[in-house]
């Protein structure tokens, strides 16, 4: 090859690895996962198995012993409403009684090529509240990058249509399947 | 009376074409070097999309490991989209390298790939079970019972390793090319296994621009081979329906096929191309042969002639008039276009003298002087000697006939020694060579040793 085109070649070759470089050391948003069934959530990579209680759940078991636990913390399918600290339905005009199970409901650590996906679902009378990861995917910059990104938006998902059952988001079908699947987990042990 | 010549010789080329042989010399090489350095840059490219998508951000030894295990599968994967290209005829590449260079350039990159995609399956294997706290076995084992697409890219390694082994095999033993063609075809299945695994899982395969990036390069390298592999050939038999119209055995042995068929004056073959033949015999459709034309190209018809090497060529002697043919081409360089400098020299050995007949029917060898040396061990060895010393008289060419057994280089022992000595001006000839690869690569030292440029040597060996 001629000499000015090697001299191009490789000027263009070291632009495009800056370039990548520069982008790929950008910092990357991190997820904030939650400890398992404390219901604070924490900026911490792994979940600590603290078994702290203060669930606003009827039946506040303080279980979760161990941090893959898939045990549901507050599980209570079709426990009637909870007179305790919470008093979520009003006192005075006598409201239906409500149906839905309420409480802290660990989903199973679901193992992917990708690492394990762990989320657990905060139920409120039936109606999931919050969905809060525990456990996500490996801790190369590329997988975090990519689960910062899709994380959010599929607790956005299950939060809008209340079921696990929504579509994946593109690029992080791994992710997508695993987060899925625990929240499925936990929604059955809800009794959803 | 020589000098007298050369100069009304040259005086016939005209400034223009030689300056517009110049050109077209500029142009490849520019072309050709466009084509080198867009295969680099690609394969940068891919590396740089690695970078940018967080791949050295680690936070584990084992994310180190997982990083050098998916660059090396990328680069790969680029290497093979290339290989593709490569063999895909397209007239990009086949222009630009020549067809034979193409080949070579396809094989060579074969095994490094190998390697490449043994070491991203090994390092990924180790990377992501040590992160999970599985051993290799116990990681592939749950890869094959949880990811559908890292199953099939298992697979794909798998076949690969099989086509491999067996080619090795197959080249050692000399089994037949047919043989060895249809093991290699199952390359394609294996890339065709991996790219599931590559879209789904390939992290970098992920984001807008990286993932158009890849979507691109598939596109090119698939779709090249898809339109001129598959599509051309199918296009040229509907279109030109090619039948053999003659068959002439000659007294050396050899045999002229002459095809005919409709449209044929649309097909841009030029004096010195060859093409990839079939005949759809009983015996001899399952085989397809790379044979130069030994005619210039008329519009009408195409004429090839075949030593008997003891194979399909002894064959050709039983076709008959009426045999239906499927031809891909015109390929190669070796023609009156790729011409830089100012002279000619046609040399050819044996059967290597076919495409140097065609050319000198071509009317452009009289354009600049012309020298036609014939190689061959004794006269009844030396196919088309009779059409050639008509030819060379026409053209106004010199005609040397160099017979007889082996000297020290490619000539005979009381040949002449060098071009040199027989071509006026040699160092700003083109020098046409066909015949056996070690004959050849004599003509091409004796030339480079001359003066004659590199761009300015053309030479014809049946590289697959």
């Amino acid at each position: 090859m001629k000499g000015s085109r090697l001299v191009f070649v490789a000027g263009a070759s070291a632009a495009m690895l800056t370039a990548g470089w520069k982008v790929g050391s950008t910092p990357i948003p991190s997820l904030v996962l939650a400890d398992p069934a404390s219901g604070q959530v924490s900026a911490g990579a792994s979940p600590s198995p603290s078994a702290s209680a203060g669930t606003p759940g009827p039946t506040a078991s303080p279980a979760s012993t161990a941090s893959g636990s898939t045990q549901a913390v507050a599980a209570a399918p079709g426990a009637p409403a909870a007179p305790g600290a919470q008093a979520a339905p009003a006192a005075p005009a006598p409201p239906p009684p409500p149906a839905g199970p309420t409480g802290v409901f660990v989903g199973p650590a679901v193992a992917t090529s990708y690492g394990t996906m762990q989320v657990q679902l905060a139920i409120n009378n039936g109606e999931i509240t919050q969905v809060q990861p525990l456990v996500v995917g490996l801790g190369d910059g590329t997988s975090r990058q990519i689960n910062a990104g899709a994380v959010p938006q599929l607790q956005a998902r299950v939060l809008a249509a209340q079921t696990w059952n929504v579509s994946y988001v593109s690029g992080a079908s791994y992710t997508s399947q695993g987060i899925l699947a625990s929240v499925q987990g936990a929604m059955a042990k809800a009794g959803l | 009376m020589t000098s007298l010549g050369a100069r009304a010789m040259e005086r016939s080329l005209g400034f223009a074409e030689i300056a517009e042989r110049g050109r077209r010399s500029r142009q490849l090489s520019l072309w050709r070097d466009s084509l080198l350095g867009a295969a680099w840059l690609v394969t940068v490219a891919g590396v740089a999309f690695f970078l940018a998508s967080g791949a050295m951000a680690w936070t584990a030894p084992a994310d180190a490991v997982n990083a050098i295990g998916r660059v090396t599968g990328l680069i790969a994967t680029a290497m093979i989209l290339m290989e593709m290209s490569l063999a895909s005829r397209a007239p990009w590449i086949e222009r630009a390298l020549g067809h034979d260079k193409a080949v070579r350039l396809h094989g060579s990159l074969g095994e490094p790939v190998f390697y490449l995609l043994i070491t991203h399956a090994a390092l990924l294997v180790i990377g992501q079970g040590s992160i999970a706290g599985r051993g290799m076995l116990d990681q592939i084992t749950w890869y094959l019972e949880h990811s559908r697409d890292i199953a099939l890219s298992i697979l794909s390694l798998a076949l690969l390793l099989i086509v491999g082994v067996t080619s090795v095999a197959a080249v050692r033993r000399r089994w037949p090319y047919e043989t060895w063609h249809a093991i290699h075809l199952f390359t394609y299945a294996a890339i065709a296994l991996a790219v599931p695994h590559q879209f789904a899982v390939g992290s970098t395969f992920h984001s807008g621009l990286a993932l158009g990036f890849w979507v691109a390069l598939y596109v090119v390298a698939v779709g090249s081979l898809v339109i001129w592999r598959m599509g051309m050939p199918l296009y040229r038999a509907a279109r030109h329906r090619l039948r053999v119209t003659a068959v002439d055995r000659h007294d050396d042995g050899t045999v002229s096929v002459t095809i005919g068929g409709r449209n044929l004056h649309d097909w841009d073959a030029r004096a010195g191309q060859f093409f990839i033949w079939r005949f759809l015999t009983p015996n001899l459709w399952a085989t397809a042969h790379p044979y130069s034309l030994s005619g210039a190209p008329d519009g009408r018809s195409l004429r090839i002639t075949v030593k008997n090497l003891g194979d399909d060529s002894g064959a050709l002697r039983t076709l008959r008039p009426g045999v239906r043919v499927i031809a891909e081409g015109p390929l190669g360089r070796f023609h009156h276009d790729s011409r830089v400098g100012r002279g000619l020299v046609l040399i050819g050995a044996g059967v290597g003298i076919t495409p140097i007949r065609a050319m000198l029917e071509d009317e452009r060898a009289q354009r600049g002087e012309c020298t036609v040396i014939l190689r061959a061990s004794t006269y009844l060895e030396a196919p088309l000697l009779q059409e050639i010393r008509m030819l060379a008289a026409e053209r106004g060419a010199a005609l040397y006939e160099v017979i007889g057994p082996r000297g020290d280089g490619w000539s005979t022992q009381d040949g002449p020694a060098s071009l040199s000595q027989i071509v006026p001006d040699l160092a700003s000839s083109d020098v046409f060579v066909c015949g056996p690869e070690a004959w050849s690569a004599r003509v091409k030292a004796d030339a480079r040793r001359h003066g004659v440029p590199k761009t300015a040597i053309h030479a014809e060996e049946f590289a697959w």
